[in-house]
């Protein structure tokens, strides 16, 4: 009974605070939003939002180039990149600081002459400008081969049966030849909006008519294990400021025992906590359709184990920090320095194969797998196990540490 | 002025003393930088970031293709492919595509095993025994022989991994388009002449494949052992200006964000010193001196200037030192830090300014330089995101902690002073108004 009477007094001063709910609710609902378009949150579902990486075009070879246009069909075509025509007469350092500034993936130069050595053997190349060490443009890169690839292949295919037709049944006249080919051109290219050999994805966990999973299911749980952790600057400080004012001491001298105390304050950390990953659990399923409650009884098990572990930091801070600013360090550090390592902010994909290791001696990794598991990768309630053992093994350190320092108190 | 000193020297000794203050002032942003540098790979010696190393993806590959080539298919290859050992001896597509993903150039970048039930592969992705599944339909050669149809190569992946299937996915896009090549050519080709002739026969349609051998071979071939590419002149955008070359040194924006952060963290955290007296007490003692409270307050805010332009001046060196970053332009580079120790002292009175006492100190400063910090940050969460949305971007701007990252950002880039300038002005308009409001509610305080 005093357990559930020293919980409520703490999650009384904790709620009476309209700035706790504002930090706990309103931020990690916002970031979510924030990384979540960051990477590409509503892709596919506004269709005036293109997601493309946009790619700058300068046409030299506009005036008699018969390829370009065809190069600008083919490239509008792409599934990743988008062209943006830029007039010829742009400088070109200001085109490329677009590229420097990451406004534009990559600038493609066709150069005049383009399209009559295009077919030859010894072809005048497109200066394609582009950073070859970021993301968007190593992808930009191979787009730009590909669609320089298909339009090489068109040609060659126009070729090719302008040749063969040729072998059997010689042309007219050059004019015949040259409409024969047109002919033969535009059926290669339209050949190419469809392929005969294409690789397609498919994901576990992710319906037939879904083309991928849902952006937010990385920042969901990402801003809700970071803001799980944030929000232990004001739980943690309930502990400080009762042995600041002195109300621990009085508190020690009556029958209410050490572990009464501690579990009184653990119990009102864990609730806190708990209640504010449920109602982002809540919000992300119900708004952003992460889907949670996909499975239901994992997803509470990862909850609880993830508020657990939560909540013994935030009683370990508490023990340890002698004043409110030094809980307030207490918990920043670890909350950037656990989301960083564990994968909250940047998945941990892209960091190399020794850092994911190491970010998994850190319980953020685990609450992150925990969660993906079920909202990305579609399983149930086994695959939250191994997760949800490592939490709980956290949980018991950081609580056993504790319960051991306040002994000194 | 000689009292001003006094109070911002005593100040500064009592921040200085704190070992939990010199940590999160000096240690910390060091430490997460250097974490985040083991992260993404490091810098080199000479500073400029080794580039992203992709992690090694563990593929399973499970083909099914059951079709061949056909011994028709092979005495029609050309002479040079037919004494070309490793294309004489492929069968399949199967083959084909297998051949390239195990293949010893491409063992950085996965690690291949074989498996022959798809469902068996889908399943190990689902237990995370591997990244992806590459599942070759039985078919698959079988369409490139007959002259319609169509095949798709199957990727299963872990949905929370991008980079590593698209690169993958992207090697067979490119091979698959190889055949899909051949197939459009002879299908244009064999089209046309239906419609010119109207029929074809059997022995035209080997004629003309192979001569689609004779002609195509070469030149693939060709373009294939060149070290050059045939149809891409790939450079780099033009950054001669950028110091050191750094026009993307993430271990730098890591720098700088984690700087930035701390500053504006250190800005009320010294000016808290104010509620601290109240709380104890010594504040009173002090009014009922003759000094007057603007010399005090003066005092308060000196010692957060110093404060943090010794914290500053120290990250910029241990960055330059340790990281070896190119800040940019010296002169420009000490007046845009001079701005941001302007604003982050201000931001200090501002935000010290709405808190009655200690105790609410720490939601208020810890909450909203979180919040601040990482809406200022977002230029750099974003860095390498694919074509990222314009506001993300924006909404770094309406933070303070945005305006100085964005002008180290573009300092990093090689840009100088003049386009800086905004940045500035941006950073001391905020300190204006914090100053501004932070004053007119210490005065109506301590009225």
């Amino acid at each position: 009974m005093r357990i559930l009477d020293l919980a409520l007094k703490d999650l009384l001063q904790i709620v009476r605070d309209w700035k706790s709910f504002l930090f706990l609710l309103i931020m990690p609902i916002a970031f979510t939003l924030v990384f979540g378009f960051a990477f590409g949150g509503f892709e596919g579902e506004n269709e005036q939002t293109d997601q493309r990486l946009p790619v700058g075009v300068i046409d030299q070879d506009r005036l008699g180039g018969r390829y370009s246009p065809i190069l600008y069909e083919l490239l509008s075509n792409s599934d990743v990149i988008r062209p943006e025509i830029f007039a010829e007469e742009i400088q070109a350092e200001e085109i490329e600081k677009k590229v420097n500034e990451d406004e534009l993936a990559a600038i493609i130069i066709i150069p005049a002459g383009y399209s009559d050595n295009l077919p030859g053997n010894e072809p005048l190349r497109l200066t394609t400008i582009l950073k070859t060490d970021t993301n968007a443009g190593a992808t930009a890169q191979n787009a730009i081969q590909a669609v320089v690839n298909r339009l090489v292949n068109a040609i060659g295919a126009a070729q090719f049966s302008t040749q063969a037709h040729a072998g059997q049944e010689p042309f007219e006249d050059e004019a015949a030849r040259q409409t024969f080919f047109d002919q033969a051109l535009n059926q290669a290219v339209t050949a190419w909006d469809q392929p005969p050999f294409i690789v397609v994805s498919r994901y576990p966990g992710v319906q037939e008519e879904e083309t991928s999973a849902n952006a937010f299911a990385h920042s969901s749980p990402g801003m809700m294990v970071q803001f799980a952790i944030a929000g232990l600057i004001g739980a943690a400080e309930v502990l400080v400021l009762e042995r600041k004012s002195g109300s621990l001491k009085r508190l020690l001298t009556t029958s209410t025992s050490r572990w009464d105390i501690m579990l009184g304050h653990y119990l009102a950390m864990f609730l806190m906590i708990f209640t504010q990953i449920a109602i982002l659990i809540i919000f992300a399923q119900v708004f952003l359709d992460v889907p949670y409650l996909r499975a239901p009884l994992a997803t509470l098990l990862v909850a609880v184990c993830t508020a657990l572990f939560t909540g013994s930091m935030g009683l370990l801070i508490g023990t340890l920090a002698k004043k409110p600013e030094q809980a307030v360090v207490m918990s920043l550090i670890p909350m950037f320095i656990l989301s960083g390592l564990g994968g909250a902010w940047v998945p941990l994909e892209f960091t190399s194969e020794t850092f994911q290791t190491i970010g998994h001696f850190t319980p953020v990794a685990w609450a992150m797998d925990g969660f993906q598991n079920i909202v990305m990768r579609g399983l149930g309630l086994e695959s939250v196990l191994l997760p949800a053992a490592v939490l709980l093994g956290f949980a018991l350190a950081l609580f056993g540490s504790a319960v051991w320092l306040f002994k000194f108190e | 002025m000689k009292k001003i000193f006094d109070i911002a020297f005593k100040d500064m000794t009592q921040s200085f003393r704190s070992l939990i203050a010199i940590m999160f002032m000096f240690v910390v942003p060091i430490l997460m930088t250097a974490m985040f540098s083991l992260m993404f790979g490091g810098s080199d010696a000479d500073g400029e970031a080794e580039g992203f190393a992709l992690p090694t993806t563990k593929v399973i590959l499970v083909n099914l293709d059951q079709g061949s080539f056909g011994s028709n298919f092979e005495m029609n290859l050309p002479e040079n492919m037919q004494q070309d050992p490793v294309a004489a001896n492929l069968s399949s597509i199967g083959e084909m595509i297998n051949m390239v993903l195990t293949s010893d150039d491409l063992s950085e970048i996965m690690d291949v095993s074989l498996m022959e039930s798809a469902d068996a592969a889908r399943q190990a992705v689902d237990n995370q025994e591997a990244g992806m599944a590459v599942i070759i339909p039985e078919d698959v050669t079988e369409v490139f022989m007959a002259p319609d149809g169509s095949a798709q190569i199957e990727v299963y992946q872990d949905p929370t991994l991008n980079i590593g299937p698209a690169v993958v996915k992207g090697i067979i896009t490119q091979l698959l388009d190889n055949f899909s090549a051949s197939k459009i050519t002879l299908g244009v080709a064999i089209e046309q002449y239906i419609q010119s002739s109207g029929s074809v026969d059997e022995a035209q349609i080997q004629a003309m494949v192979a001569q689609y051998l004779e002609t195509t071979y070469p030149r693939e071939a060709a373009h294939q052992t060149s070290e050059i590419n045939p149809y891409l002149d790939i450079r780099a955008p033009h950054s001669e200006d950028a110091p050191n070359g750094q026009s993307f040194n993430i271990i730098a924006m890591i720098m700088t964000g984690m700087m930035v952060f701390y500053v504006f963290f250190t800005g009320p955290s010294t000016t808290q010193s104010i509620l601290r007296e109240e709380d104890r007490g010594t504040w009173q003692r002090l009014v009922t001196t003759p000094t007057p409270t603007t010399i005090i307050l003066s005092g308060k805010f000196l010692a957060t200037v110093m404060t943090i332009i010794v914290q500053l001046t120290f990250l910029l060196l241990c960055g330059y030192l340790i990281f070896n970053i190119q800040w940019g332009e010296l002169f420009a580079v000490i007046l845009l830090a001079l701005c941001i120790t302007i604003a982050a002292s201000t931001y200090g009175i501002f935000l010290v300014s709405w808190m009655q006492s200690e105790r609410q100190a720490g939601i208020i400063i810890g909450g909203l330089n979180t919040v601040l910090g990482m809406a200022g940050m977002m230029p750099i969460f974003i860095l390498g995101i694919p074509n990222p949305p314009a506001f993300v971007k924006t909404i770094s701007l309406f933070t303070p902690q945005g305006w100085a990252v964005d002008g180290f950002q573009k300092l990093m880039n090689g840009s100088l002073m003049a386009d800086i300038s905004g940045n500035m002005i941006g950073l001391l308009i905020w300190a204006v108004v914090f100053f501004i409001i932070g004053v007119a509610r210490f005065r109506n305080r301590f009225a």
